[in-house]
């Protein structure tokens, strides 16, 4: 009842336009073709990282003289310890603390374990490491510059 | 109005448990307490039966059961607890010991062995046996941490020594004070001086009081330091006598350049106990050791680093 009323009510001919104009949009939707390969594609690699070198090693050599401050050895981890009068940086890097003579040696730390030391000694004939007993051999190293008048009591 | 959730009481729910519990754990009290106190009967007996065969005798054996008899028992450990210490029963010198053993005597020894003051002083080895504390305020009875950095306005008073030997025997003692890092500019090598040297004092577990340090042999000199030097490592050593008396020659010893091993092997004397400290450059050190009676010829210098 209420569908004949709109009919009735309603231009019959802009019905019919309406319907034949969806029927051709309909038919003019169509998908564009689709192209295949018709070449090999490369492909991606994963292992790309090759950074610089890090310049690590042993930088002063046995019996070498060196100076306070200079680094002996650079290294990742301790591969070598700081034995005598030297110091071990942030980065575990080995510096000598006074002035003297590079010494390489071994020394046994544990029942099973024996470590590397890295130490400078003060003359050349000076063998690491030294006795256990024995007083530590030191340097004054310093000299006397403004002296001001002797007060005696 | 909101609503409100009834609270219920969790603690006495707590409390309650726990006196399911007591019982049993007075019971358990009860039982360690007889347990332990039959076995303190049964070393006393055994030790009455061992004084009787000697009279008087003082052996490690007879000590042994003496602190055996009395250690566990509940009133010993609560008079220790409070502090309440009688330095004559050696069940307390005992657990005194045990004490210092736990944490004063691995303190001293690193300390000691990570300065390298025992390599460096010549003792050779050193296995401390009686305890040392030393302070340099008699009002207080504070005693210095080994190893401690002390500004010379400290350092220059005469400090208080205390010796507690962790058995009943009497025993005369030495005390040496020595700087071992006094530096010689001519030989650019560090020397040893001795600041402080008392013989012949009497000491034991009992009395317990700071030593007499008014019959020295060296008067107490303070560390002297000067500016730019490294710091001093100041090591006084208790060093226990053979004999009751030694007597020294008053120039057989000097303070500069003080060998210890042969005084030690000289006068037959053994290290037992060690404190350390340690001095450093301050601006009121001129002031203070020019003015020092100990301290003859004082020179103000000031020292530099040669360029490496």
């Amino acid at each position: 009842m209420i569908n004949q009323g709109l009919f009735i009510r309603v231009n019959n001919f802009q019905l019919l336009k309406a319907s034949l104009a969806y029927k051709k949009a309909s038919n003019i939707l169509t998908f564009p073709p689709i192209r295949t390969s018709t070449k090999h594609g490369g492909g991606s690699s994963k292992n790309t990282g090759d950074s610089a070198g890090r310049r690590l090693g042993i930088k002063r050599s046995e019996n070498q003289f060196v100076r306070a401050g200079e680094i002996l050895i650079r290294q990742r981890g301790t591969k070598f310890h700081p034995g005598d009068n030297t110091g071990l940086g942030k980065d575990h890097t080995i510096y000598s603390l006074v002035s003297g003579y590079v010494k390489f040696f071994q020394m046994d730390v544990s029942l099973r374990k024996r470590r590397k030391y890295v130490g400078v000694v003060f003359d050349k004939e000076t063998t690491l490491p030294r006795p256990k007993d024995e007083p530590t051999i030191r340097r004054v190293n310093k000299y006397i510059t403004s002296a001001n008048s002797a007060q005696v009591s | 109005m909101k609503r409100v959730w009834p609270r219920i009481p969790t603690i006495s729910n707590v409390c309650r448990a726990r006196s399911i519990y007591s019982a049993a754990q007075e019971n358990a009290y009860r039982s360690s307490v007889k347990l332990i106190q039959e076995y303190s009967e049964k070393v006393h007996k055994k030790l009455q039966a061992k004084l009787l065969e000697n009279p008087s005798e003082t052996s490690p054996e007879i000590e042994r059961l003496q602190v055996l008899s009395q250690i566990n028992l509940p009133e010993v450990r609560s008079k220790f607890h409070k502090k309440e210490i009688d330095y004559t029963n050696p069940v307390f010198l005992y657990m005194l010991k045990q004490q210092w053993e736990d944490y004063q005597k691995l303190l001293l020894l690193q300390r000691l062995e990570q300065m390298k003051v025992i390599k460096d002083s010549g003792i050779g080895s050193f296995s401390p046996s009686v305890d040392v504390q030393l302070g340099f305020n008699p009002e207080n009875n504070d005693s210095i941490t080994p190893g401690t950095i002390l500004p010379s306005t400290v350092t220059v008073k005469t400090p208080w020594l205390s010796v507690l030997p962790f058995n009943c025997k009497k025993n005369h003692y030495s005390v040496i004070t020595l700087d071992l890092d006094v530096p010689n500019y001519e030989t650019n090598r560090f020397e040893t001086h001795c600041n402080w040297l008392l013989t012949n004092i009497p000491i034991e577990a009992s009395k317990r009081v700071p030593i007499d340090t008014s019959k020295a042999f060296f008067q107490y000199r303070p560390p002297i330091v000067h500016r730019g030097e490294d710091k001093h490592r100041i090591l006084t050593l208790v060093l226990r006598q053979k004999s009751s008396s030694i007597s020294i020659p008053s120039n057989a010893l000097v303070r500069e350049r003080f060998d210890l091993s042969e005084f030690c092997s000289i006068y037959d004397l053994e290290p037992v106990g060690a404190h350390l400290w340690r001095s450093g450059w301050d601006s009121d050190a001129v002031a203070l050791l020019s003015k020092h009676p100990s301290v003859h010829e004082y020179r103000d210098i000031r020292v530099e680093r040669i360029p490496a």
